[in-house]
């Protein structure tokens, strides 16, 4: 997710609590306004310019009540957008993770091992069925309502505008489709580890590619598109399952060049904070 | 009385090599699914024996299902199927010298029979819940004598 979207959402998150001291306001407003009657003596003493704004209130309420409405609205698209307290100290246990499992590999570029949390969402539009072309991305099972498991947050602050979709189905036919370490992780509700990965170069033998892409549950395509964007495909991955208020909700994916970054050993220290995230993530992200 | 042990994550959730469409991989538990403590309580009015399974994150409605024979009742959480709760009646246990046994017995049976009856609603959480009686089950029950108390019976 870009900083862009980050700082709008951050916007919409905090103005949204402002909409409802706004709301409130007015409500109690628009309740006095109803019960006054100006006729009487106690507002003579008003001065006139002050009196003509509340007439003009009364007048207008409709609107007001419409204003209140469309706030109403307006605070619940907010509160979707999520709390940016929660997604910092998130942020924070990401790039800890991140620290912590790589620190073997100080001189690397952040993005070559990367912590990756990933939200399954019903609904998607960055998504690309395999083989299908660049403008028209859908196919049978791959339509932007079929389920995908979204990257949300990402540790550093390199590759943070990843577009990388996982499909992820809860209908049990399609369930065999389920993409990625990531999206295996998801539907198992286990804890997977995929390590000691060939080196995938642009270069490599088709049969090579392929091989790879079996053991790492995605399609051939997407391994190619990695490649493409000269960025060299993870030889280690593993994936811990999140869940929030007990329904699984998406995955922690930890992910590596080296082909030993990521191990099961390794794995098992970040268990606790996976869980941590999965608390925090009750509060809303 | 209560007792309480703490529960080592490399003891219960040991990593295993599994094969996932042909691809070898490692598994492990959800973080979610094992237990991070374990407390055993007695019922001193029934002598009913509850164990309780706390995890990294409770924040679930729970609901209850007994045993054909009436004799355990489980608490599972409502999304998750997560064993929260195994309560032991004192007819299960009382019968014979191993008492402590016998309860884990009862309750390792009432997971199983709960997995069969219902095989969608099972959770990683049973298999952890099992390794957890298996390894912690001495520390975590009290001597055969303060469940019983009164009877003169054998320790496990």
């Amino acid at each position: 997710m870009g900083n862009t979207a980050i700082r709008i959402k951050s916007f919409l998150y905090v103005s949204g609590k402002y909409a409802y001291g706004v709301m409130g306001s007015l409500i109690v407003l628009l309740g006095l306004l109803s019960e006054a009657d100006f006729s009487r003596p106690t507002f003579s003493n008003w001065p006139e310019g002050i009196l003509g704004i509340v007439v003009s209130l009364k007048d207008y309420s409709l609107m007001l009540y419409i204003i209140i409405v469309a706030l109403f609205f307006y605070s619940l698209l907010a509160k979707r957008a999520g709390d940016p307290w929660i997604r910092e100290k998130i942020q924070y246990l990401i790039d800890g993770v991140r620290d912590r499992l790589y620190e073997d590999f100080g001189t690397d570029r952040l993005d070559e091992h990367r912590v990756t949390l990933f939200k399954r969402t019903g609904f998607a539009w960055k998504i690309r069925r395999p083989g299908s072309r660049k403008h028209w991305p859908y196919g049978a099972g791959y339509f932007p309502w079929s389920g995908w498991l979204m990257p949300v947050l990402r540790s550093g602050h390199t590759a943070q505008t990843s577009s990388s979709a996982f499909l992820a189905p809860t209908s049990g036919e399609l369930s065999h489709k389920v993409n990625g370490v990531v999206g295996r992780a998801w539907a198992s509700k286990n804890t997977i580890v995929v390590d000691n990965l060939n080196e995938i170069r642009q270069d490599s033998a088709l049969r090579t590619k392929e091989n790879y892409a079996r053991k790492t549950f995605c399609d051939i395509d997407w391994v190619e598109r990695c490649l493409d964007q000269k960025r060299q495909p993870p030889r280690s991955i593993g994936a811990i399952p999140i869940e929030v208020h007990g329904k699984i909700w998406g995955a922690l994916v930890l992910d590596s060049k080296a082909p030993h970054g990521v191990t099961n050993e390794k794995i098992a220290n970040f268990k606790l904070t996976a869980g941590m995230i999965g608390q925090l993530l009750e509060k809303n992200l | 009385m209560i007792t309480r042990v703490t529960i080592q994550d490399s003891v219960i959730d040991k990593p295993r090599d599994e094969k996932i469409q042909g691809v070898e991989v490692k598994i492990m538990l959800s973080p979610f699914d094992v237990p991070q403590a374990a407390f055993c309580e007695i019922n001193e009015t029934t002598n009913a024996l509850r164990l309780k399974f706390d995890y990294i994150a409770r924040s679930e409605p729970v609901y209850s299902v007994t045993t054909d024979d009436a004799l355990v009742k489980l608490t599972l959480g409502k999304a998750s199927n997560r064993v929260y709760e195994i309560e032991v009646d004192e007819q299960a246990y009382k019968q014979g010298d191993e008492i402590q046994i016998n309860i884990i017995k009862n309750a390792e049976k009432s997971l199983k029979w709960f997995a069969e009856n219902n095989p969608d609603k099972k959770s990683g959480s049973f298999g952890a819940v099992k390794s957890v009686l298996e390894k912690y089950g001495e520390q975590l029950l009290p001597p055969a004598e303060k469940i019983l108390p009164g009877r003169q019976v054998s320790r496990a």
